[in-house]
């Protein structure tokens, strides 16, 4: 900047400024603006009409549930004509009707359940009432948590590690990667009964389960990831100067942080599923073993409580790695596209 | 003393991974010998090689044919006494300007408050000290740019390398840059070698402009800037010197464009 400019301005320009309005202070502009008390913010933020539908749609599974809707199911597909059905019993409409059998190659999408085999939402949530006394249904929980947990710690650590060597190194890529592409196109729940047996029915051969399972789903994501990582950034750390060890910490490492906490979240949810999995089809305890046993006895709102259960298991280990993934990626979220999935 | 960068008839070929590829010839045979302080541009057409020069100084590819030395000694890796800034700013997207600014800092193992204090300075020389904990998808295109001058000087290197640092930029934010720039290293007086596409930016800026051929890049002339330090960019632009370097290099420069 020119000293001269501003000290001594011409007559020319001097005429050019008398024109020029000073800058809005800041009072004229948020005179401007329409102002918004913070409890309007919050309420704006809160979507009213959002959380109104979702009450609705809650309300209406329920009345789905609850009216027996969905066990009556949909057997025929009816137009206002000739024959006399009821559709969606619940209603009980009894006009004249003209019907078809509602099959598609032979098959009903939405079939009639027999009474015995149903639920209501009442004798679910009885189950919910009862089992705060029950100590076995505690000691059956805890087991299935440990079970996951350590299946996604053990298959999450291992997955992470082969990702990275394998991302980094490609002689190793190049070696072991037809191996790793084989294993991952079995469908890993086979291998179960030979699991069984080597390891036996405890709690041991669930966490072997998940712990494959959730070694895949994290492995390939990092695996992807390290090679993705800008080139620039690479480039930049090298010409700098950095050591092969300050380039894995300081440019790798969080340039996969992202992928991975993604491919985390999801192995949350499958380690539960394999352990569940593993403990229906034999397991000493667990709620899995639990589920089977009720259903068994046709306690049928006993295994939707645990299906609930299980749910929140899943939710909370989600939650806790989302709460994680949105601490470390504080930068991402100053990013367009950078969103954190979020209740 | 032998010069601070040299170039001894050095010649740079790709060759194609597969056997069938042709191999493509970017530099040819160029010889330049650069003065420690010397302040160089370089410019020529798109594809010409200017990047790849950079990128055998910053010894991340080594030439094909002949020698690139530092000191009178060959380069044989990256080294960190030189500052490498890219045509891309090449930020990380999960550090802090300031952060970013202190990434050299960090690879040599400079302690935290020492580092922070560095960059805290540089960003201040570069009128970002109100952005140093904005994240870059936070800044404008031209705070990025000053951001990444920031981390390349604050490794003090002894050798600077621009590739096309300001490219990016719109005509007024260069100006402003241009001359914090031009501030910074006449403080420190280090040798520069900086490619660029801007015929104006080069005569502004350097002691001395090399025009390069199409590729294969040759060096077509080499003109001294003859004009004192330290410059006002602004006020140099409607010197006769200046208008008269300019339209010299740029007849030299045209024959390789047409
Ligand atoms: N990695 C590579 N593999 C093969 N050819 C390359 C590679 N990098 C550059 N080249 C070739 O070498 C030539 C010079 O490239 P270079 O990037 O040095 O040009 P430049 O002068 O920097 O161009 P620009 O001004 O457009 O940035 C180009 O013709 C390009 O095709
Ligand atoms: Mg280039």
């Amino acid at each position: 900047m020119r000293s001269s400019d501003v000290d001594e301005p011409r007559e020319a320009d001097m005429a050019d400024q008398a024109r020029l309005a000073d800058a809005l202070s800041q009072e004229e502009v948020e005179a401007l603006i329409p102002h918004e008390s913070i409890w309007a913010y919050r309420l704006r933020r809160l979507d009213i009409p959002v959380q109104l539908l979702r009450i609705g749609i809650l309300f209406a599974i329920w009345a789905l549930w609850h009216y027996d809707v969905v066990w009556d199911g949909l057997t025929s597909i009816s137009f206002f004509g000739w024959d006399r059905v009821e559709v969606f019993g619940w209603f009980g409409w009894s006009m004249t009707w003209f019907s078809w059998d509602a099959s598609f190659f032979g098959i009903q999408p939405l079939p009639y359940v027999q009474e015995t085999f149903r639920a209501s939402p009442g004798e679910t949530w009885e189950y919910f009432t009862q089992i705060y006394h029950e100590k076995l249904f505690w000691k059956d929980l805890w087991v299935t948590v440990k079970e996951a947990l350590f299946g996604f710690a053990i298959g999450s650590i291992l997955g992470l590690l082969v990702g990275i060597v394998l991302g980094r190194f490609r002689q190793a890529a190049k070696t072991l990667g037809p191996f790793i592409v084989i294993i991952n196109a079995m469908p890993k729940i086979a291998f179960l009964p030979l699991i069984l047996i080597v390891y036996g029915v405890g709690e041991t051969s669930k966490v072997v389960l998940a712990v494959i399972i959730v070694f895949f789903i994290v492995q390939v994501p990092t695996q992807a990831a390290v090679a993705l990582v800008d080139p620039d950034l690479d480039l930049v750390a090298r010409t700098m100067g950095a050591s092969q060890r300050q380039l894995f910490t300081k440019v790798t490492l969080p340039g996969i942080t992202p992928a991975v906490f993604g491919a985390l979240r999801l192995a949350a949810v499958i380690s539960v599923l394999a352990v569940v999995f593993g403990e229906i089809f034999s397991a000493r305890r667990g709620l899995g073993q639990r589920l089977i046993t009720a259903a068994n006895q046709l306690s049928y709102g006993d295994t939707f409580a645990i299906v609930f259960i299980l749910a929140l298991i899943a939710l909370i280990m989600n939650g806790i790695i989302g709460f994680s993934e949105r601490k470390a990626l504080r930068w991402q979220a100053t990013q367009q596209g950078g969103q954190v999935i979020s209740l | 003393m032998s010069p601070a960068v040299e170039l001894k008839d050095v010649t740079l070929i790709f060759g194609g991974d597969h056997p069938k590829d042709e191999p493509v010839l970017a530099v040819q045979d160029i010889d330049l010998a650069i003065p420690a302080g010397q302040f160089v541009a370089v410019v020529g057409p798109s594809g010409c090689g200017k990047t790849t020069i950079l990128n055998m100084l910053a010894g991340i590819i080594g030439p094909t044919r002949g020698s690139v030395m530092r000191h009178g000694e060959a380069i044989d890796g990256p080294s960190d006494d030189i500052g490498y800034m890219l045509a891309r700013s090449g930020l990380s997207p999960w550090r802090t300007a300031r952060r970013n600014v202190e990434l050299g800092l960090e690879f040599r193992g400079v302690p935290r408050g020492e580092r922070r204090e560095r960059a805290m300075e540089l960003l201040a020389k570069l009128r970002l000290e109100g952005f140093a904990d904005s994240f870059p998808s936070q800044l404008s295109q031209g705070m990025r740019q000053r951001v990444a001058i920031a981390r390349t000087l604050a490794i003090d290197p002894d050798l600077w390398l621009m590739d096309e640092p300001f490219g990016a930029l719109d005509a007024q934010t260069r100006l402003t840059v241009q001359a914090e720039f031009l501030e910074l290293w006449y403080e420190t007086h280090k040798t520069v070698i900086f490619v660029t596409h801007d015929l104006e930016e080069a005569v502004l800026l350097a002691d001395r402009v090399v025009v390069m051929t199409a590729r294969p890049g040759r060096i077509k002339s080499d003109t001294i800037v003859d004009l004192a330090r330290p410059r006002v960019i602004d006020e140099l632009r409607f010197d006769p010197v200046f208008r008269e370097t300019e339209h010299k290099i740029w007849e030299e420069l045209r024959g390789e464009i047409v």
